[in-house]
C-alpha cells in the first residue's frame, strides 16, 4: 500500500513500513525528473505517465505502477508474448538456436533444458518452467530468434 | 613502415589498432558485417569494406574473404586483432601467399602454438616445466582412466578441441572421472561434432600468471613482466593486473626467463603471451602460448609506457626492436576490468541491445578502451566485451582504490553489465588482501553473495520507485509528446521464462 500526502512543498509518502519525504523537480531531458529523496537526488526517466499508470526507469531498472497503488507491479521483467501465451517457452534473449534437446511427445520436468541458444558467443540452455509434454517445436536448429519468441509449445 | 593495413576485426580492438596506425601515419581499412555498419571502427578507419552478413562464419571468420578484401584494397599488411581467426595459421599462410604481411607470428609458429601436445614437447625440451599429462587425446574412457591412474588424482579433464575454457572438469576419483568424461564428450559432440579429451595433473590451488614477450624473430626476445589473471569466471578472465601480488623477485625473474626461453625455442616473431599456472610454492607450469595481441595488453602498456600495437607493426615491418631487456622499466602497477554485456543478477545471461546512457569514468591514471557510444546497438552475434577499464597507480593498493572509484562512476544503461560484479570483487576483503587464485570466485561465493546484494538493492529501489510513482500521479505529471526513450529502451530478458545455465 502506498500513500502520498502533501507536506510543505513536497509529499510525505508511505510505502509499506517506510516513509519518504519526496520532492519532484524537472530534470535535464524532456521526460526526466529529479526526485529529492533522503540524502541524494535520484534521476528518474519518465517512460509513461498518466493518472492511472506510471512507468519509470531508475538507475537503468524499469518499474511500472498502477492505480490503486496497492497493485504495485514489481520490477519489470517484460515478456509480452509469454504473458499472453502461457503454453509456450520463449527465448530470453535474441540469438541463434544451436540445439533442440527435446522431441514432440516427450515428457519434461521444470528445470529441464529444452533448447540451446547461442548469443554473444555464449551457449544458453532455455529450460522448462513447469512439468509437461512437448506439444510442438516452434523453431529449428540454425534459426535466428528474437527476444520473447516462442521456442516450444507445452501441454500439461 | 606500411602504407596501409587492413584490420580483420571489430569492436574495441579494431578501434585500438586504428589509433596506433594513425599515430604511425598508416592508412587503415576496416571490415564490417551487416550489423556493424554503424560500428565505431567503421567510423574511425580511413576506409571500410563490407565483408558479409552478421554471422561471424560468413564475415569475420571468413579467411578467404578477409584476404581477398585486403588484396582488393591494396594494403601492405593485415592485423588480425584477437579472437576470430587471429591465431589461425591458415590466415597467416593465406596472407603470405597473397603477398600481404600478416601482423603476427609466422604460420609455422601458429601451427605449433595451436597444438598443445607439440607445443608442450618443445617447451619441455627448452627446460621449462609443463603440467604432467595432457599429451594424448583420449576418445574413450578406458584410456583416460589409465592415464589418471598413472598421473594420480586429482586430475583435470580438458577438451582437446574448441578451447575457450569449455569442457574443463576436475576429477578426484574414478567415479568423477568417468562421469566427467561422459558429460564433457557429449558437450563437445553437440557444439563441435567431435569429442576428445586430455587428462592432466591438477594443480590446486593455482594462480594464472602470464608473461608478455616481444620478439623480432631473429633471436632477440624481450619480456615485459607478468600479469596476474586468476580472477576468472567460466575460465574466462574478468580482471588482470600487474605486478602479480606476493611474487618475490626470484620467482618473477624465473618466470620471465621461462617465457624468453619458450619464445626462443619457438623462433617466435612479433608479440605474444606465455601462460603459466603457479602453485602455492611459486613453481610455474607452462599452459599455452597466446600468439596474438591479448585483450589485457593495456595492463602491460600502462607500466612499461610501450604501445604494444606499435611494437607489432614495427616488428612486422622489419624495423626490429630498438631497445634491450635492460632498457625495460616497469613503473608502478596497473589493473584492467573487462566490462562485459552480461547480467550478473541473472546467471550472467548475455545482454544485447541499445546503449541508452553512457558515462565514462575519468581522472588521473584512468584509461578506457571501448567501441561504445550512446545509441550504439550491441549486437548478439559477437563476444560480450563492451569496454576495458584500465587504471594505473604507484602500487596495487592505489590501483585497487582508483579502480573502485572508476567503477562507481561508470554508467552504462540499456544493457546489463558486469560492472556490479567488479565493484563487488574489488571491495571484497579477500581481494584487498590479495588472496587470489583461480578458485577465488567459488571459494568466496562471489556470485551468490552478489545476487543477494543486488536483489536487496533492487527491492529498495522498487520501494523508492513506488514512492516516486505515487507523487508523479498525485502531482499530475504526464509524459511529454516525444516518447523516444520509452520506445527505445530495450525490454529486459524474460527472466521468469527461463533459467540460465553455464553448464552447456
Amino acid at each position: 500500500m502506498v500513500e502520498a500526502v502533501r507536506a510543505g512543498d513536497g509529499f510525505r509518502v508511505t510505502v509499506g513500513e517506510n516513509t519518504y519525504l519526496l520532492k519532484l523537480k524537472r530534470g535535464v531531458g524532456p521526460n526526466e525528473i529529479v526526485a529529492e529523496v533522503s540524502d541524494k537526488p535520484l534521476s528518474v526517466a519518465l517512460l509513461e505517465a498518466n493518472s492511472q499508470r506510471v512507468e519509470i526507469s531508475l538507475n537503468g531498472e524499469r518499474f511500472s505502477f498502477q492505480r490503486p497503488a496497492a497493485a504495485i507491479a514489481s520490477s519489470q521483467s517484460e515478456a509480452p508474448v509469454a504473458a499472453v501465451r502461457k503454453d509456450v517457452i520463449v527465448a530470453p534473449m535474441p540469438g541463434r538456436v544451436i540445439g533442440t534437446l527435446v522431441k514432440v511427445g516427450e515428457r519434461v520436468s521444470a528445470g529441464d533444458p529444452l533448447v540451446i541458444i547461442e548469443s554473444m558467443k555464449m551457449e544458453i540452455a532455455v529450460r522448462s518452467d513447469r512439468d509437461g509434454e512437448i506439444a510442438e517445436a516452434l523453431v529449428s536448429d540454425g534459426e535466428s530468434v528474437k527476444r520473447g519468441q516462442a521456442l516450444v509449445r507445452l501441454r500439461s | 613502415m606500411f602504407k596501409s593495413v587492413l584490420i580483420a576485426n571489430r569492436g574495441e580492438i579494431a578501434v585500438r589498432i586504428i589509433r596506433t596506425c594513425k599515430l604511425l601515419g598508416v592508412k587503415t581499412v576496416a571490415v564490417y558485417s551487416d550489423v556493424d555498419v554503424n560500428a565505431l571502427h567503421v567510423k574511425l578507419a580511413d576506409r571500410a569494406v563490407r565483408i558479409g552478413p552478421a554471422d561471424p562464419g560468413d564475415s569475420y571468420l571468413n579467411i578467404d574473404r578477409l584476404v581477398q578484401t585486403a588484396v582488393d584494397a591494396g594494403v601492405d599488411a593485415l592485423h588480425p586483432g584477437y579472437g576470430f581467426v587471429s591465431e589461425n595459421w591458415n590466415l597467416a599462410e593465406t596472407c603470405r601467399q597473397a603477398g600481404i604481411k600478416f601482423i603476427g607470428p609466422k604460420p609455422r609458429t601458429l601451427v605449433i602454438a595451436g597444438n598443445t601436445v607439440d607445443c608442450k614437447r618443445i617447451v619441455r625440451k627448452a627446460g621449462v616445466p609443463v603440467i604432467e599429462g595432457g599429451e594424448t587425446v583420449f576418445y574413450g574412457q578406458e584410456g583416460a582412466l589409465e592415464a589418471a591412474h598413472e598421473l594420480g588424482y586429482p586430475v583435470l579433464l580438458k577438451a582437446a578441441f574448441g578451447g575457450g575454457g569449455r569442457g574443463i572438469r576436475e576429477a578426484a576419483d574414478d567415479r568423477q572421472l568417468l562421469q566427467g568424461f561422459k558429460l564433457a564428450s557429449s558437450e563437445m559432440k553437440r557444439s563441435l561434432g567431435k569429442a576428445g579429451l586430455f587428462v592432466e595433473k591438477l594443480i590446486k590451488p593455482a594462480r594464472h600468471i602470464e608473461v608478455q614477450v616481444v620478439s623480432d624473430g631473429s633471436g632477440k626476445v624481450i619480456q615485459l613482466g607478468e600479469r596476474e589473471c586468476s580472477i576468472q569466471r567460466r575460465h574466462q578472465k574478468l580482471l588482470e593486473m600487474t605486478p602479480a601480488p606476493g611474487l618475490d623477485e626470484s620467482a618473477r625473474a624465473r618466470v620471465g626467463e621461462y617465457a624468453v626461453n619458450i619464445a626462443k625455442a619457438l623462433s617466435y616473431e612479433n608479440i605474444g603471451t606465455i601462460e603459466f599456472l603457479m602453485d602455492s610454492n611459486h613453481n610455474f607450469y607452462f599452459i599455452e602460448v597466446n600468439s596474438r595481441l591479448q585483450v589485457e595488453h593495456p595492463v602491460t602498456e600502462m607500466v612499461t609506457g610501450l604501445d604494444l600495437v606499435k611494437e607489432q607493426l614495427e616488428i612486422a615491418a622489419g624495423e626490429g626492436i630498438d631497445y634491450d631487456q635492460t632498457d625495460v622499466e616497469i613503473n608502478g602497477a596497473a589493473m584492467e576490468c573487462r566490462i562485459n554485456a552480461e547480467d550478473p543478477a541473472s546467471g550472467f545471461a548475455p545482454s544485447s541491445g541499445r546503449i541508452e546512457k553512457l558515462f565514462f569514468p575519468g581522472g588521473a591514471g584512468v584509461r578506457i578502451d571501448t567501441a561504445l557510444y550512446p545509441g550504439y546497438e550491441v549486437p548478439e552475434y559477437y563476444d560480450s566485451l563492451l569496454a576495458k577499464l584500465i587504471v594505473r597507480g604507484k602500487d596495487l593498493e592505489e590501483v585497487r582504490k582508483r579502480m573502485v572509484i572508476a567503477l562507481d562512476e561508470f554508467e552504462i544503461e540499456g544493457v546489463r553489465t558486469t560492472i556490479p560484479l567488479q565493484r563487488f570483487i574489488l571491495r571484497h576483503e579477500e581481494f584487498s588482501k590479495w588472496n587470489l587464485d583461480v578458485l577465488f570466485m567459488q571459494r568466496n561465493r562471489i556470485i551468490e553473495s552478489l545476487a543477494e546484494k543486488l536483489s536487496g538493492e533492487k527491492a529498495l529501489l522498487a520501494e523508492r520507485g513506488a514512492a516516486i510513482a505515487a507523487v508523479i500521479m498525485e502531482s499530475g505529471w504526464t509524459t511529454q509528446a516525444q516518447r523516444t526513450s520509452a520506445t527505445s529502451i530495450p525490454k529486459q530478458a524474460a527472466r521468469k521464462e527461463a533459467r540460465f545455465s553455464d553448464t552447456v
